[in-house]
């Protein structure tokens, strides 16, 4: 017999429950593990929950339209040969024991003093191969909510706030790309980290680029999402919106431009921006990084990822409109896979796709 | 994130700020010693512990424990803000306002205008407002429609830890005259506050809850409250955008607007008397500029126009609570 508990999960640090907004199944559906089984809005953005497990979904615990804390049973799969009273049992005795087991989140929050200053490091620590997530421009570690969990099964996770954002130091000097460049391989280097693979999202992407082409022996893999620098440019619309838009309702017009479903964006999410904005040296940072990537060409890490000797990727939302994708073809040996219904975030709209590439890639 | 109270803040704030400046100075009654304390110093940090530790770290230059007379110390920070300095002057309670009304209403907040720009009075007053601590009609009251009448005056209520640092950072810095108001029920509220330093602009109104239906707009401690109803009225299917001024003078009259013309309602909720009061100001706003997009009369929860009780059943009943929000939420609904 096998009952397993469907669990409200813990996406990133910030995250304390979530809300379904649906279930994608009805009860009694048989399910297959990966499967698509509801979608779970948080404070941040919303996410779809796939199945842990296969079975059939026997019990729906919680409907849609409820509040549940990350932990908190939503819903049973198991098998036919379970008897229902074995389930109500399991059902009646899931919060005590989950009180019991007092799981806490794996996740740690630490800062570095480096030679860029300091670094904000979020870490999922794992037995696996070390993975290494650089975010875009305005971001921050918590743009890797979705994927931290998931990827800790499989990989030891670190992911820092870029210099210029987060809680990381907010100073970039003269060549401010390359001092984004320098925070991740000295975080690297602090940690230990020898090899990793590493994951980039748009100017995140084109840092990891231009590490592993500066320091190829620490590269196992790479995975450029939504890359910047190896053909259309950012937006320049969302640059200068996202630093200068003064009204809430223009600045969440910019922050549509990220994703698919405009919906998506929650006042969270805008109310995040605004005060990451507001802390001291970033409207100088977020200018000189827009002022940088104005000024090198926009294809500056193409020819770099041809000399790049290690399994490489790009994943791109299809409907992108922060850095257009192309028609999906090969860009110099590294294959590009278009993902339907994702546009900039695409590690966030599509988490669970994106997650599958990255492990599919490492090998693991 | 590390989490703080709004207490934490305020000291951290006023330390971090008299680092930056040597110009800034604290001053007010009973902030370094403490009632009862026999001399000692920092005993208790003032009677609600925002400034304990300054003096160890400041000394009694910039960490000035006053006389009580309002009259005196709050004209002398005026003085001092005038010749060069960036007094912090804490007014104990905002309901001892009356003493000392003349340097602020005739002096701080006129001199920039009667010296024709020549001058500024960068003077950060911070005071406290607010019923519901068993305190009397003489230790609760909410007077920030007085000073948001006066022009000259910058008036801020900060209803989060975050928001606290980031607008008191703003007033020290600030060249005209600011009077913050801290509610005394709300010392121990906690929030994600960055380590680092940040300025909130004033006039920026906050948005903390959103929603099709209804707008309430809510000052100081009702937005607490106006959040909690909401939330609760949300899974009833009725959507509220709650509205935080955050600064009464000047005010965001954008968003206010804005949002009324989305939802077509209007609920004010005020702690303070309700008649020529920041509730009946934001009211006349709406009605004025607005008017077409309402759907139903315009709605004000605040406190009756009485002094604030002092028996505990009385004054519970005295101050808006979120039930008596939902149930003016719903009157709305039902209205139009």
């Amino acid at each position: 017999m096998a009952i397993n508990a469907v669990t409200i999960p813990q996406w990133g640090m910030e995250m304390s429950d979530g809300t379904i907004t649906a279930w994608l199944i009805d009860e009694g559906a048989m399910v297959a593990a990966g499967d698509e089984i509801a979608e779970i809005e948080t404070t941040k953005i919303a996410n779809v929950l796939e199945s842990p497990f296969s079975g059939r979904l026997r019990r729906i615990v919680e409907p849609a339209g409820k509040t549940v804390p990350s932990g908190g049973l939503i819903g049973i799969v198991a098998d036919d040969a379970d008897a229902d009273s074995d389930i109500d049992a399991f059902v009646a005795g899931f919060a005590v024991r989950a009180a019991e087991a007092g799981e806490t989140n794996p996740e740690t929050s630490t800062f570095l003093d480096l030679g860029v200053g300091r670094v904000h490091v979020v870490r999922h620590p794992g037995d696996g191969p070390a993975a290494l997530l650089i975010h875009g421009f305005g971001a921050d570690t918590s743009t890797w909510m979705f994927n931290m969990t998931a990827l800790g099964a499989q990989f030891d996770v670190v992911a820092l706030d870029l210099p210029g954002h987060g809680q990381s130091a907010k100073a970039l000097g003269p060549d401010p790309v390359a001092t984004l460049v320098d925070a991740v391989s000295q975080t690297a280097a602090e940690l230990g980290i020898a090899r990793a693979h590493l994951v980039g999202h748009s100017l995140g992407a084109l840092c990891a680029v231009r590490l592993a082409q500066a320091n190829p022996d620490l590269i196992a893999s790479l995975t450029l999402l939504a890359p910047a620098g190896v053909g259309p440019r950012i937006d320049d619309a969302f640059l200068q919106g996202f630093v200068a838009a003064e009204r809430r309702k223009e600045l969440r017009g910019v922050l549509e431009m990220l994703v698919s479903d405009p919906d998506a964006v929650t006042l969270k999410m805008v109310n995040d921006v605004l005060r990451y904005r507001r802390l001291e040296g970033v409207g100088e940072a977020l200018a000189a990084l827009r002022a940088a990537l104005q000024a090198m060409p926009q294809d500056d890490a193409l020819a770099a990822l041809k000399d790049i000797d290690c399994p490489k990727q790009i994943v791109w939302g299809r409907d992108d409109r922060v850095i257009p994708p192309g028609d999906g073809a090969d860009l110099d040996g590294a294959p590009v896979h278009l993902i339907e219904g994702a546009g900039h975030l695409v590690h966030m709209e599509k988490a669970a796709e994106v997650n599958r590439q990255i492990v599919r890639l490492a090998g693991i | 994130m590390p989490r703080k109270t709004i207490r934490q803040v305020i000291t951290e704030t006023l330390a971090a700020e008299m680092r930056r400046d040597p110009t800034v100075i604290v001053m007010g009654e009973d902030i370094v010693g403490g009632t009862g304390s026999k001399g000692q110093l920092d005993a208790w940090g003032g009677p609600f512990g925002t400034t304990k530790g300054l003096i160890a770290e400041f000394g009694p230059e910039r960490v000035i424990d006053t006389p009580i007379s309002e009259a005196g110390f709050i004209g002398a920070a005026t003085g001092a803000a005038l010749t060069g300095l960036r007094p912090v002057a804490e007014l104990m309670f905002s309901d001892f306002f009356g003493v000392c009304f003349d340097q602020i209403y005739n002096q701080a907040a006129k001199l920039r205008y009667m010296f024709g720009g020549r001058a500024v009075t960068p003077l950060t007053i911070r005071t406290r407002y607010g019923a519901g601590t068993r305190s009397a009609s003489q230790h609760s009251q909410s007077p920030y429609s007085v000073f948001t009448h006066v022009p000259g005056l910058k008036v801020v209520i900060p209803t989060s830890a975050y928001d606290m640092k980031g607008l008191l950072t703003q007033a020290i810095r600030d060249d005209d005259p600011v009077v913050v108001f801290e509610h005394k029920k709300m010392y121990d509220v906690e929030d994600d506050v960055p380590d680092d330093s940040y300025t909130i602009p004033f006039g920026e109104a906050n948005i903390t809850h959103e929603g099709d239906d209804v707008t309430i707009v809510a000052i100081g401690r009702m937005v607490l409250f106006a959040n909690e109803a909401a939330a609760k009225l949300e899974r009833e299917g009725i959507g509220c955008t709650v509205v935080d001024p955050r600064t009464t003078s000047p005010l965001d009259e954008d968003t206010i607007i804005e949002c009324v013309e989305d939802t077509g309602r209007l609920v004010v909720v005020d702690e303070a008397n309700p008649r020529c009061s920041v509730a009946t100001d934001i009211a006349a706003l709406v009605a004025s500029k607005a008017f077409r997009a309402l759907k139903a009369p315009i709605e004000l929860v605040t406190a009756p126009h009485t002094p604030v009780p002092y028996a505990p059943d009385l004054e519970d009943a005295y101050i808006p609570s979120p039930e008596k929000i939902a149930a003016a939420v719903r009157r709305v609904m039902e209205d139009g």
